[in-house]
């Protein structure tokens, strides 16, 4: 891989709340290449969206660094971030909240052209239009009254509109249905192409992730718990947690008997995080080891997972300490 | 043919996207209508000077020489209710226009920004609210000095605080939506985010909120003019001649004072229909 565009280093991130900390992220470390499509899974409440404003700099983390472009911006002020914008840009889960209830299209898509001084926003405004596959009649009108896909489309088209190298895509698919959906990644991947974009591709959503990202990210409670390129998490998933996401997603044929894995309860909560591995709890291979921090151990070729059950067996067919 | 005789069905239940004006906004605007008529009239051709005393034609009741009389130096009621029209719409515009922009602005401030600034402001409004509006406006007339400029600054201080109440409310809860987060992250400066994103979200309250000090703030300037605090006597206001004329009501010559007091009531009136009628014609929204 050459030099990331962006450097996630050990980042955390905590709230205050109601006289408790909440750990929201705790120490998530990755990298994206610049063309990459990097996909984050892991169930609501992991830290998913903690880490996507965390990386536009909607938060300021705790600890950690991020890098753009081999650059520190981890504590950047407004002032100075107002550059990386032009730069990193995010699409968020629900575009009926996201986009500005008063505002219609032209002025929304014009924005961004204007904060960073783009020429001749006019044309670009139609070419971005036309890149995100909306007709000219939508510029006269206003978020509500657009259809849920073509609202995303507007999301899209005024998060690429300055040319950005780098989206955070925070779940957006996850508030149209599955016909819309479909066609918003198709437009995803195509934008990918003639743009030379980067994604970070947030969801939870498996069957998705799978479509349209080179490499796949696990997370859960604040925590990478396991990385690998798509179809090696696929084929070979070695994180017992990430073998129970996979064995839950749907399969639309009722001939196939699933073998779904069992999982204890309900996560712990971001207050309390278990010492060791935090699937602990729940997990039902878990042994006295896991009550110590566990390191990744290498699976396959750029793949890892911090499990105990991911780590070289005396018949060596598992994998090596990272 | 059958389908060619068919006529499309009638669409039940879509509200039509611009609803009519009700009621309250015509009878309104009605009123306001008839008093900016009075006021034009009365400036450009007033039936007689509103300054202008006759000995002869003192307390002259209602009749064809005077539609509404004299009163006790002589001048003509109607004359002096035009010009009274120009004298306490202006006064009411211009307290509704500094107490509009200032709160306004220093709510969204507030609301935004939030930490020492909030509370610094948050504890300076309830310093001023904790007096009655008109006590407040009357205190500082006595201090300043009775002059227009000073009734306007009087009342304008009393009502600001309600402009900024309600517009940091409304800026506390847009700031977190998620539209504000996008603002900022497609590369916003923090003022273009409170004066383009979240503002002309949050300004239906403060519009109804400054027809209600239109009212309020002629029912003030009149009230201290009553009182001799505000306007000064010879000058055609209504509180003012309300106040000459109240010592003529007990001897009878009820129309020195009721007439002016009606402009009161009616501009009052107006005002607060009209501000009902922009809060019912924004609420419903999304």
């Amino acid at each position: 891989m050459t030099a990331p565009l962006l450097e996630v280093a050990d980042l955390t991130c905590e709230f205050r709340d109601r006289g408790r900390t909440v750990h929201a992220l705790n120490g998530v470390s990755l990298t994206v290449g610049a063309g990459e499509t990097v996909g984050l899974v892991g169930e609501s409440g992991c830290g998913k969206s903690t880490l996507a404003r965390s990386i536009v700099r909607l938060l300021v983390p705790t600890s950690g660094r991020l890098l753009f472009d081999g650059q520190d911006y981890t504590r950047w002020g407004e002032r100075r971030l107002r550059r990386l914008r032009k730069d990193v840009q995010i699409v968020f889960q629900d575009p009926m909240t996201a986009l500005n209830p008063s505002w219609t299209v032209r002025r929304l898509l014009l924005e961004p052209l204007v904060l960073h001084r783009v020429g001749e926003p006019e044309r670009r405004l139609s070419q971005v239009l036309d890149e995100v596959e909306l007709p000219a009649s939508v510029l006269g009108r206003r978020p509500g009254q657009l259809s849920g896909g073509q609202r995303q489309r507007v999301a899209i088209a005024r998060a690429i509109a300055a040319r950005p190298r780098f989206v955070v895509l925070d779940e957006p698919t996850a508030s149209v249905d599955m016909s819309i959906r479909a066609s918003l990644l198709r437009l995803l991947r195509k934008l990918q192409r003639e743009e030379g974009l980067t994604y970070l591709f947030i969801s939870h959503d498996l069957s998705t992730v799978r479509h349209i990202c080179d490499r796949l990210l696990v997370m859960y409670l604040g925590r990478v718990v396991e990385e690998g390129r798509t179809e090696s998490v696929f084929d070979r998933p070695a994180h017992v947690y990430t073998r129970v996401l996979l064995s839950a997603i749907p399969v639309p044929d009722p001939a196939v008997r699933r073998r779904r894995l069992p999982i204890l309860g309900e996560p712990p909560s971001p207050t309390a995080i278990p010492t060791g591995c935090p699937f602990r709890p729940r997990c039902q291979m878990a042994a006295g080891e896991c009550e110590r921090p566990q390191p990744f151990y290498e699976v396959g070729p750029g793949h890892r997972a911090a499990c105990r059950l991911a780590r070289v067996e005396p018949s060596g067919e598992a994998g090596t300490p990272a | 043919m059958a389908v060619q005789g068919a006529r499309p069905l009638p669409i039940v239940g879509v509200p039509s996207r611009r609803r009519r004006l009700g009621v309250s906004a015509l009878v309104g605007l009605g009123i306001l209508a008839v008093l900016i008529v009075l006021w034009a009239w009365g400036a450009l051709a007033p039936p007689r000077d509103p300054l202008a005393t006759d000995p002869a034609s003192q307390l002259l009741p209602p009749g064809p020489g005077h539609l509404m009389g004299t009163d006790t130096y002589g001048r003509d009621v109607l004359s002096r209710v035009m010009a009274g029209a120009g004298l306490d719409l202006a006064i009411a515009a211009s307290v509704t226009g500094v107490s509009f922009v200032v709160g306004v602005l220093v709510g969204a401030l507030a609301g935004y920004h939030g930490g020492w600034i909030d509370d610094v402001v948050l504890r300076v409004v309830d310093v001023i609210l904790s007096f009655p509006a008109f006590v407040l406006a009357l205190a500082i007339t006595a201090v300043l000095g009775n002059s227009v400029r000073n009734v306007v600054i009087a009342i304008a201080v009393a009502y600001t605080p309600y402009f900024v109440r309600l517009t940091r409310g409304e800026i506390l809860s847009a700031r977190r939506a998620d539209y504000a987060d996008n603002a900022r992250a497609i590369g916003n400066p923090s003022w273009r985010i409170v004066l383009l994103h979240l503002l002309p979200n949050c300004i239906v309250p403060a519009l109804v909120q400054a027809s209600l000090t239109m009212g309020w703030s002629i029912l003030d300037a009149s009230g201290l003019s009553f009182l001799g605090l505000g306007i000064k006597p010879p000058t055609p206001e209504w509180g003012v001649e309300v106040g000459e004329g109240a010592s003529n009501i007990v001897s009878g010559e009820w129309w020195t004072s009721v007439f002016p007091g009606l402009a009161i009531t009616l501009a009052v009136l107006s005002f607060n229909l009209l501000g009902e009628a922009i809060q019912a014609r924004f609420r419903p929204r999304r």
